[in-house]
């Protein structure tokens, strides 16, 4: 049967590779344990042991030129258990934030989520990764090492080559008489205002995301710490040698998720890289509008059907609707608005909306929020449609982003591929049992797998009764299941609902709700 | 899959991350020269002599100026680039001209070069010129080294020590 939803544009070779990588991971971790849907999260996560370690290492630096090695050699040699560590910790996770952050963009851009509503988290992003290069190089500097005179000495050359600063900004550190106290305690307050900088902007970042998972899941998060510390005990972070303006060492251990840009300058020169970084940043600034995919309409509120209850306001994922004051008069003080820019046309808020019902006796089923391009009436009458010619079907919801349930066409069965399953309004599964269906089926991604981050987890809790608007009590039993199956796990769904099929018409108890 | 063979996996998971963290935080080691090779830099900052001299203005120029800005004297502020040579053991390593700063040009010229240098013993040639109408060098020193390996050569202009420096 034809699937009544916008179909997609297929997922590129890079989204297929993710998606693999996703469906391997989570057999292994487990779908909410997965670190590869987390990476967003455990980058803010090493973000705050960045901030929790430095918090200790301000106290003890010194900001004189004579003493910052010192101060931060001797926490390695002296306490290696207390100060050692934390500085251990704050280099390995400001390391570990490098590696996620820059996976985490790999594997937006790879699953395309960087364009249409998405397109202001994209853009916001884009400074983050200066300031966090621009932060941890100067982090380097402040050990006061030969590695810190490498990093002063590429910083100085590739400022230098930019209009405005010249060659006159190496001489602030190209001896030891030019390097002042003063010097010192400007880095530390740009090291620390950069850092800053990084959580404002990461508060940024987030604007536009509801209920933004920040921290990840317990057992990741665990893993995370043991891993970090494990690095710490087995590698500590040391000092080099101290900075000596007489003499260059022949080779530097250098911090590759930072300082790597400069062997890279020594190459192609200090204006080439920065042709490079500038180049680089206006393509990611760009890329979402590169792509020339129309944006389905976003949703609209029939203030007729609207009671302002606020349920597509909770459930949004993406704050796209708001609650407003009561415009056409009706004794309900507020009323659902949507914010058309934010919309990411996903129909959770349908989904959610107590007016979604499909019972309603009036002729056009209109609801209080509804998709122009897949309005609920037309989801009705697919149902009703399809089960006068397959009485006794099974009926399987599937969703858009997850496994493509058009393509298991199999005899006595509905297929109908909504844009998340989180449109699904959970009445619509009692519904299609009451019009003849056999058992119904609500394929979801899974709830920490979903495309529009929050419909997998309010489709599992609205069937649960978790949530309103949730499934009656006496509806969930063996006719209305949940199963996840994610794009590529087609074959899998297509057994689980020849097994579901088999194992109900052996029972042979006919469905409660046929007519 | 039983956890007890999946908490092992992802253990080495977890810590292959740590490798890859704990690898590239140090290495590999970026080699800045050659076994052998010293570095020479040159760094200066100077301002150029003034190109124009003051000159009076007469007196129907200066009826001609908004009596605020009748001054006595024009001097107009742009300055001579300076330019530099460095030569070692005869061959030019270093020949160019660096602009003063500034929108007038009334900045000092600053520069910044680096190039290895083999080790060992070298004659080394500074030549610069701070007066674009001087014909020549206005500062001319020849220094022997001994440059031994890692070590850097630093070639300053400081006024005060007499002009060309080499620390």
């Amino acid at each position: 049967m034809a699937p009544a939803s916008l179909r997609l544009s297929p997922p590129s070779v890079a989204g297929r590779a993710v998606h693999a990588l996703d469906r391997r991971a989570d057999a292994l971790f487990g779908e909410g344990s997965n670190p590869l849907r987390q990476l967003g999260a455990l980058a803010v996560w090493m973000f705050w042991v960045v901030l929790g370690t430095g918090a200790y290492l301000y106290i003890v630096f010194d900001t004189s030129a004579a003493g910052a090695y010192t101060s931060i050699d001797t926490l390695s040699t002296q306490q290696p258990w207390l100060g050692g560590l934390i500085r251990s910790l704050h280099r390995y996770a400001s390391d570990g934030f490098a590696l996620l952050t820059a996976l985490h963009v790999i594997r937006e851009w790879a699953l395309g989520k960087y364009s249409g509503f998405r397109w202001f988290s994209w853009v916001s992003g884009v400074p983050l990764l200066w300031l966090a290069l621009a932060s941890g190089l100067i982090g380097y500097w402040l050990v006061a090492d030969t590695r810190a005179l490498f990093v002063a000495t590429g910083i100085g050359e590739w400022v230098g080559a930019m209009p405005g600063f010249g060659a006159g900004l190496m001489r602030n550190f190209i001896t030891s008489e030019a390097v002042s106290d003063r010097l010192f305690s400007l880095l530390i307050f740009l090291h620390i205002g950069t850092a800053l900088f990084i959580l404002l902007g990461l508060w940024i970042h987030l604007q536009r995301i509801v209920r933004a998972a920040t921290q990840p899941a317990r057992p990741t998060t665990l893993f995370a710490a043991g891993t970090l510390l494990a690095l710490c005990l087995v590698l500590p972070g040391l000092s080099e040698a101290p900075a000596d303006f007489s003499r260059v060492p022949l080779s530097v251990p250098i911090d590759w998720f930072y300082a790597g840009i400069f062997p890279l300058m020594q190459l192609i020169s200090p204006i080439g890289l920065w042709l490079v970084g500038i180049t680089g940043s206006v393509a990611l600034l760009v890329l979402p509008w590169s792509r020339r995919t129309p944006r389905p309409a976003p949703a609209v509120v029939d203030l007729a059907n609207c009671n302002g209850c606020g349920r597509c306001f909770d459930d949004c994922p993406y704050g796209a609707v708001v609650m407003a004051p009561r415009l056409d008069g009706r004794r309900h003080s507020v009323q659902a608005v949507v914010q058309s820019d934010l919309c990411a046309s996903c129909g959770i808020c349908v989904g959610a909306c107590p007016s979604s019902t499909p019972f309603r006796s009036i002729q056009q089923l209109v609801t209080g929020i509804d998709l122009p391009d897949l309005p609920l009436s037309g989801v009705r009458d697919q149902v009703q449609a399809a089960l006068l010619t397959h009485p006794g079907a099974t009926i399987v919801f599937g969703c858009d982003h997850g496994a493509d349930v058009t393509q298991l066409d199999a005899p006595a069965r509905v297929n109908i591929s909504l844009p998340c399953s989180g449109m699904l309004p959970p009445s619509f599964t009692e519904f299609a049992l009451r019009h003849g269906a056999a058992r119904v089926v609500v394929a979801s991604c899974g709830e920490h797998a979903c495309s529009y981050r929050l419909g997998g987890q309010w489709t599992h809790d609205r069937l649960l009764g978790l949530r309103e608007p949730a499934l009656r009590e006496r509806e969930r039993g063996a006719q209305v299941q949940l199963l996840h199956a994610q794009k590529g796990q087609e074959a899998q769904l297509h057994n689980q609902l020849i097994e579901i099929e088999t194992t109900q018409r052996a029972s042979a108890t006919p469905p409660p709700h046929h007519v | 899959m039983s956890k007890f063979v999946r908490y092992p996996i992802q253990a080495l998971l977890y810590a292959l991350f740590a490798l890859v963290v704990g690898y590239f935080s140090t290495s590999p080691r970026y080699h800045l020269l050659k076994e052998g090779e010293g570095l020479l830099r040159l760094s200066l900052q100077h301002p150029g002599k003034l190109l124009v001299e003051c000159r009076q203005r007469s007196a129907e120029e200066l009826a001609k100026m908004p009596p605020n800005m009748r001054t006595s004297a024009e001097c107009p502020r742009e300055r001579s680039p300076v330019a530099v040579r460095v030569e070692l053991d005869g061959k030019p390593i270093i020949d160019d001209s660096y602009a003063p700063a500034g929108l007038s040009k009334d900045g000092a010229s600053a520069a910044y070069r680096r190039m290895p240098i083999p080790t060992g013993e070298h004659q080394l040639h500074v030549r610069i010129n701070d007066d674009k109408n001087v014909q020549g060098y206005t500062h001319d020193r020849a220094f022997a080294l001994n440059v031994k390996p890692g070590q850097i050569v630093l070639i300053d202009f400081q006024p005060e020590l007499g002009g060309v420096v080499v620390r």
